[in-house]
């Protein structure tokens, strides 16, 4: 255990602080909320990040990322959390498919997809879900036949994030090898293909954040599959562990999160006029989620600690997420309580203040079912690591 | 002691509840939530004859007491039926006793509310201010249907010296900003009153505010009743329909256990609003207390209830095109509706005399 930074720790600390310090006021704030507006703001910011060496900390240093390790990483997340750096919008292309890119693709599929992640020109999506096929995803349906130099997609994905705005796509297909995981291949598809129709669905507060995708006869090559043909089960289940790993550890920071309701609890008054921190319910639920948001920073640091670069994470990371998804929700729950009515107005509300909250509020319900739901996680749990029967 | 309702109670309930599916279908009932205008529902509910029920036959009502109103407020909860014009009018109304021309306009659509946030619980609101010539002035955020009410009961004064006086919303000096809620079945508006006219209403407003108090308890946790009922209803339903490896999703123990949960809050639920709407009416000593726990409790539930059957959803159950976030946003502005949970255990703790 030790606990302080090391010389090197600190000297990446204190550069990355800086040069937030310097570059952030550069963005045309204020960050756009709607997810249209924000791309070209957080493209601009995913830029600076590129040229200053910030981007793909973790990744090799031949597709345009930094060759660090993961705590390095774990500093720069921290660093930008408190310095208020805007939202990562490619968390699909750099958490996920990027890492199975360079732990599973083709030297040409490295050269060619991972650069353009981290520069920011490329936004990815990921067509896994469809409608019958959620928990159950070795289930799906869409079928890819072998045709002349590739392959030939037929299908329809749901719940497709960030669709609307990705040049590219992760992508699970039928290939025929087999019943449920063992015939299906992971290919690359752009979504500029013809044949790929993307049409928005709003979420619960109105915003159009997920997708249907239909995928109509859209021909990739030969060269987009990832891993084996039929083989892409395995590849699939990596990146998934990756999300997970993304969902536990970096997400949200909770430690931000805490620290922001004390400085907003710190200015505010009860309606006796005695300061809100001095309301003994205020000061046990303060103190708990502090507690909790501790205790998220230590598993973090442990799922990071432990993640040996070339080594896939483990179902320890449902852990990170079981843990994870209820504290964020009691975060902003929490949060939003302390506004009157507990913050219930619409986004497009002009006189209402704690709209970050509500949305957090919203979002951590739709983590805890994405990636895998809490009863899907805590059967892995039960299963792979406590190795119960399984049902 | 019996706890059972009348077969007057079930048939209205029942009678009611048809009424609602017939008028009140989801679609039709998004339809006006997105346009806005809940006035389509708000005429039919009047013109059927449902505005009455509840209140005394003395007052101009049709007769029943609180539990009656409290069935009412369940199935439009049920329904996600708009209904801040009706809960503002039932609970404001008996203010009005003694002006009964005032009272049949209030039951036929010209909507009076209490003018206090529509956070906190009437009788402790912030009261306006009123000078010698009855002119009140004053800023109340966030009134329940603030923007649709015809006229105001507004609370002026201080402890003792507390009075009610009514005021015309259309009167010069006052003006009001339609919030936007999540849950477009309520509406709720910022109102201010500059050098307003009012008159004095001729009620003991303590009593009056103690009574909208426990009357606002009640019927907004039944209200959270029927919201959880229906999503009770959806996840079951859903979970029946829904088959992932092979089997329906509800087959799952964690999906079971989840639903059983809900149900264990709406039986606990039904228990004790019909409970405490009784004994509020009956005036009994500790119907405060009453009130007070069961908004508490069943409002806290109602949240839990939603959540939980959003994750027995899935991902269907987090958009805006499935009926259940109508339910789900019903039930979390219920548990901060005239009081959080809270505030009302505070309430408790109050009457309890730990000290
Ligand atoms: C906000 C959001 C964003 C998403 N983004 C993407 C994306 O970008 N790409 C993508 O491919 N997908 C995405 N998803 C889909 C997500 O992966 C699925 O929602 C998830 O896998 C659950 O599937 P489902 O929604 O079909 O629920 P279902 O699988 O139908 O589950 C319904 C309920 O049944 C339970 N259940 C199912 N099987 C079992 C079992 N064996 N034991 C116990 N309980 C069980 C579940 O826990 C859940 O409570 C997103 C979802 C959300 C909510």
């Amino acid at each position: 255990m030790d606990l302080s930074d090391d010389p090197d720790e600190a000297q990446f600390r204190h550069d990355v602080r800086t040069w937030l310090h310097n570059s952030l006021p550069k963005l045309p704030w204020p960050e756009p909320a709607d997810l249209g507006a924000k791309a070209p703001f957080w493209r601009q910011w995913q830029r600076m990040l590129f040229d200053a060496g910030y981007a793909g900390l973790t990744w090799p240093k031949e597709y345009g990322g930094q060759g660090l390790d993961e705590r390095m990483r774990a500093i720069f997340t921290e660093e930008c959390d408190h310095a208020g750096a805007p939202e990562r919008l490619n968390t699909i292309g750099e958490d996920f498919a990027g890492p199975t890119i360079a732990h599973f693709g083709t030297e040409a599929q490295k050269a060619r997809y991972l650069r353009p992640i981290l520069t920011g020109e490329e936004i990815w999506c990921q067509l896994f879900s469809e409608p019958d096929s959620g928990s159950d995803l070795a289930s799906l349906r869409t079928k890819a036949t072998k045709a002349d130099g590739g392959w030939r997609i037929q299908g329809q994905k749901i719940w497709t994030s960030r669709a609307q705005l990705a040049a590219h796509a992760i992508l699970l297909a039928r290939t025929g090898g087999g019943e449920r995981h063992k015939g299906i291949t992971y290919f690359l598809l752009p979504m500029d293909s013809d044949g790929v129709t993307v049409r928005p669905l709003a979420h619960m507060l109105g915003e159009a954040e997920f997708n249907e995708v239909f995928l109509d006869e859209v021909f990739v090559s030969d060269d987009a599959v990832v891993g084996e043909v039929d083989g892409g089960w395995k590849v699939a289940m990596a990146t998934l562990a990756f999300e997970r790993v993304a969902i536990a550890t970096g997400r949200v920071n909770t430690t931000k999160a805490i620290e922001d309701i004390i400085a907003d609890i710190r200015t505010r008054k009860s309606a006796d006029g005695s300061p809100l921190g001095a309301d003994p319910h205020v000061r046990q639920k303060v103190a708990d989620l502090w507690g909790r948001a501790l205790v998220h920073r230590t598993i973090s640091q442990r799922v990071i600690s432990g993640a040996e670069s070339d080594e896939l994470p483990g179902p320890v990371t449902s852990i990170g997420k079981l843990y994870f998804c209820p504290l964020v929700e009691e975060l902003a729950d929490f949060r939003l309580s302390l506004e009157p009515l507990g913050g219930q107005f619409a986004l497009d509300d002009e006189r209402a203040e704690a709209q970050r909250w509500l949305r957090l509020a919203n979002q951590s319900r739709g983590t805890a079912i994405a990636g895998g739901s809490t009863f899907i996680q805590r059967n892995i749990v039960a299963e792979r690591i406590l190795g119960m029967p399984r049902s | 002691m019996q706890w059972k309702l009348s077969e007057e109670q079930e048939a209205y309930q029942k009678t009611f509840r048809g009424w609602l599916a017939d008028v009140a279908p989801s679609d039709r009932v998004r339809r006006w939530l997105d346009a806005g205008d809940a006035s389509a529902f708000e005429s039919r509910f009047i013109a059927d004859g449902w505005a009455g029920v509840g209140l005394t036959e003395k007052l101009g009502g049709q007769g029943g007491g609180l539990v009656e109103l409290a069935l009412t407020a369940e199935e439009l909860a049920r329904a996600a039926a708009p209904s801040a014009s009706w809960l503002a009018t039932v609970l404001a109304v008996t203010a009005l006793a003694g002006h009964p021309k005032l009272v049949e306009a209030a039951l036929a659509g010209e909507t009076v509310s209490l003018l206090v946030p529509a956070e906190a619980v009437p009788d402790r609101a912030p009261s306006l201010s009123v000078d010698a010539e009855g002119m009140v002035t004053g800023t109340a955020a966030r009134v329940l249907a603030g923007d649709i009410a015809t006229r105001f009961v507004v609370p002026v004064g201080a402890g003792g010296v507390r009075e009610l006086r009514l005021v015309e919303a259309a009167a010069p000096g006052v003006s009001r900003t339609a919030r936007r809620l999540l849950d477009r079945s309520r509406s709720v508006a910022d109102v201010t009153l500059h050098q307003v006219p009012s008159v004095r209403l001729d009620v003991d407003a303590v009593d009056v505010l103690w009574q909208a108090s426990a009357m606002a308890a009640v019927l907004v946790a039944a209200d959270s009743l029927g919201a959880t009922e229906r999503v009770l209803d959806l996840a079951v339903e859903y979970s029946k329909q829904r088959h992932q490896f092979g089997f329906p999703i509800g087959s799952f123990q964690a999906v079971k256990h989840a639903a059983a949960a809900i149900l264990v809050s709406v039986e606990a639920a039904r228990s004790v609003v019909y409970f405490a709407a009784a004994s509020v009416d009956g005036g009994a000593p500790q119907a405060l207390l009453h009130a007070a726990a069961v908004k508490a409790q069943v409002t806290a539930d109602g949240v839990r209830g939603a959540d939980s059957a959003l994750t027995i959803h899935g991902a269907i159950g987090y958009t805006w095109e499935h009926d259940l976030h109508l339910f789900f946003k019903r039930a979390k502005l219920d548990e901060r509706l005239f009081g959080a949970p809270v505030v009302w255990n505070e309430r408790i703790a109050e009457g309890l005399a730990l000290i």
